[in-house]
């Protein structure tokens, strides 16, 4: 029953996004200026985006709870009565569309979408999707309002989609909400498709498809809470529209622009890359004044709404990113977390130096190193663009004078700009953070390679290309999803399949059956947030500092009063205090295994329970070497203490 | 009748030594592209094998 409950949830979420989009096109007046077939996947985007910004004040005012979701959905299912476009000769196909290739790659898709479902019945398991992805919905339903979470990059960030997550979790539960984020990811690879039948015939719309729904980055993203597939709907929005204002001249299409780029920043800071690279379209053009303005004004009305959530409660919109110049309140940051967090994570982040010569070298480095810190190799972009690239090149050469007049042009130009730029900035160099224009890259490449392959009748090595690319990821396919239909298939219980896929999960379990709501755990184990029953509070010696665990402080009284603040019962450490004691460290917690054992040693905490916690290192291939560490579970008692 | 007969095998030669000098060039493209793609395939897969061992065990 729940399952079912899950799915017509998202059913539900589909149709009133379909709907509400729909009637957003029409109060612009561009359902009819639209093509018919890129109608209905544009309004499901839009949608999505109205969805997650109206329930930002749904929860501003604290009424997060079933009716009021079900309040805010409904309307949306009015807009599917407004009249829509239809194509011409409707969904029917004609015979001289159909030939193997579609066939099959119909057939593969239907598999891949299968499997999709079947990793939605699993409970989530992806660490930054358990520390704040779905945690954070979780714990804003739990409160029944907002709550501000002082945390840099992953608590005071702009929440926009997860927005519609907290929407599908309040109102069919987790596994409507994996199924939520499944179909968001197939939502993307619609719009994609419909755009690249604008410059591709039928078959080689389709390849295309397969290619980015088996992108390893996309396989490891899609079904998870990661945000980047799903940023890449805005962001296609946006293009279209941008390129539909340069190519009409039609203010609306600017409107319909700032509203897709709005979402996006609203989603993600990387947002305000994409709204600054399609501005800069615009103001490129004819109708540069009246685009520009209308395009900023819309996009800042729409996409500040996390960003005053932010300068309202610590007085820097991208908090902590303008802490040097705007300082902030309440003692959420200081300089001394500011210095280390810059120390420690753009180096960490940003393994290539920003310079010219890695801006052109990161491409093919992450193509072809498995670099952890990029994210590259296992979860990376797949071969595709380094095979096609001499084809892609040549055909540029050879259609140079028609280059300038193409109608690829705008998405040309925004792959690049936002490559640079996002390279340039010193924003995360993981790969998948290029997921949203990677669907631009993959049609310009596509369309300047196939267009040249048939003037030089090199069209088989192109087919070779596409060939072997889809071989290889759909290896990834079915040897990610190996995990999923054995868990469906063998009937394993939920706590087995956490114990197995989830870091240093062992102590979940004791805490749930022995905490109670009015305890609160401290950890620095983030991905275990998301399945703890009980409140938490994740602490961390860079990205926090409620609990100042910066390298360097020593005053276990002032972590006492900090922790008694936050109304902390139990501590979770690893490893162990005795493992501690004898010399043994974890990454990242010593000062907070030092206090506890400060806190332990003057009466004010013992410990509890003990534990060790295994760590695979990969969800996917758990015969590769994993990790364990002693844990300790010490519950705090100032009753006694004598600090 | 005989001029012309001359200029007619001399135009049928000229495009038939145009077509072969195209199907050349064009096998020579077709198979410079196959060695790229190959090529770039293998670089590509090389970095995952160490991998091929443990996904080997995990499907037993």
């Amino acid at each position: 029953v729940s399952v079912l409950a899950a799915f017509a949830t998202v059913l539900l979420l589909a149709l009133a996004c379909a709907g509400g989009g729909r009637a957003l096109l029409r109060i612009l007046g561009l359902a009819d200026k639209l093509e018919p077939r890129l109608v209905h996947p544009v309004a499901f985007v839009l949608g999505v985006g109205l969805l997650g910004w109206l329930t930002f004040f749904v929860a501003l005012a604290g009424l997060l709870s079933f009716a009021f979701f079900i309040v805010l959905v409904v309307p949306g299912l009015l807009g599917l009565a407004l009249r829509a476009p239809r194509r011409a000769g409707g969904f029917a196909v004609a015979r001289r569309d159909v030939d193997a290739v579609v066939v099959t790659g119909l057939v593969l898709l239907a598999a891949i979408a299968a499997l999709d479902i079947v990793q939605a019945m699993a409970p989530p398991a992806d660490a930054d999707t358990l520390g704040y992805h779905f945690a954070l919905p979780k714990q804003f339903l739990a409160a029944g309002h907002l709550v501000f979470v002082p945390r840099a990059v992953d608590g005071a960030a702009p929440l926009l989609l997860h927005m519609t997550y907290l929407v599908a979790l309040g109102i069919g539960g987790e596994t409507a909400l994996t199924l939520w984020v499944a179909l968001l990811g197939w939502a993307a690879a619609w719009l994609f498709y419909e755009m690249a039948r604008e410059f591709l015939d039928r078959r080689w719309a389709l390849l295309l498809v397969i290619l980015l729904v088996t992108t390893p980055a996309v396989v490891y993203g899609s079904g998870s809470g990661q945000l980047e597939l799903k940023l890449s709907l805005f962001a296609m929005v946006a293009a279209l529209a941008v390129a539909r204002a340069v190519r009409t001249g039609d203010w609306r299409f600017a409107c319909l622009a700032g509203l897709a780029v709005g979402f996006y920043i609203g989603a993600k800071y990387t947002g305000l890359i994409f709204a600054a690279v399609c501005g800069l379209v615009l103001l490129m053009q004819r109708r540069w004044l009246l685009h520009g303005a209308i395009y900023g004004i819309v996009a800042l009305l729409v996409g500040a709404q996390w960003y005053l959530w932010n300068t309202i409660n610590t007085g820097d919109p991208l908090f902590p990113i303008l802490y040097d110049w705007l300082g902030a309140k309440h003692g959420y940051w200081s300089s001394e977390i500011a210095a280390f967090l810059r120390s420690q994570w753009i180096p960490e982040e940003n393994p290539a130096p920003r310079t010219l010569l890695w801006l052109l070298a990161y491409p093919f480095a992450a193509t072809l190193r498995a670099i952890e810190n990029w994210d590259s190799g296992r979860t990376g972009l797949g071969p595709f663009g380094l095979l096609v690239l001499p084809f892609a090149l040549l055909g540029v050469w050879r259609f140079r004078t028609r280059v300038a007049a193409s109608p690829l042009r705008g998405y040309a130009f925004i792959v690049v700009a936002f490559y640079v730029l996002w390279f340039l900035s010193a924003t995360s160099q993981r790969v998948r953070h290029l997921l949203p224009i990677y669907p631009f890259f993959l049609i310009c490449i596509t369309v300047a390679a196939q267009r040249f392959a048939r003037e030089r009748n090199v069209l088989a090595p192109l087919y070779g290309a596409v060939f072997l690319t889809l071989l290889v990821q759909c290896g990834v396919v079915a040897v990610f999803n190996f995990n999923y239909v054995r868990h469906l298939a063998t009937g394993e219980t939920r706590e087995a399949f956490l114990v197995r896929n989830v870091a240093r999960y062992a102590p979940v379990p004791w805490l749930n059956a022995n905490l109670t709501p009015r305890d609160r755990v401290l950890l620095t184990e983030r991905q275990l947030v998301y399945h703890l029953d009980v409140p938490s509070f994740t602490a961390s010696e860079r990205y926090e500092y409620v609990v100042d665990l910066v390298p360097g402080s020593s005053d276990p009284k002032r972590f006492l009063a900090e922790i008694g603040r936050l109304g902390i019962t139990h501590i979770l450490v690893a490893p162990s205090l005795a493992d501690y004691a004898a010399g043994e460290r974890h990454f990242g917690t010593t000062a907070l295994v030092a206090y506890t054992s400060a806190l332990v040693a003057a009466g004010c905490g013992t410990v509890v329970h003990s534990e060790v916690m295994n760590a695979p290192r990969s969800r996917t291939v758990p015969t590769l070497e994993s990790n364990s560490v002693t844990s300790d579970v010490v519950a705090v008692d100032t009753a006694h203490c004598h600090l | 009748v005989a001029y012309g007969a001359t200029n007619s095998r001399r135009r049928n030669r000229v495009a038939t030594l145009s077509i072969e000098r195209t199907a050349r060039r064009s096998s020579v493209a077709n198979l410079a592209a196959w060695l790229w793609v190959i090529a770039m395939m293998i670089a590509y897969l090389a970095q995952f094998a160490g991998y091929v061992r443990p996904i080997l065990a995990l499907l037993g």
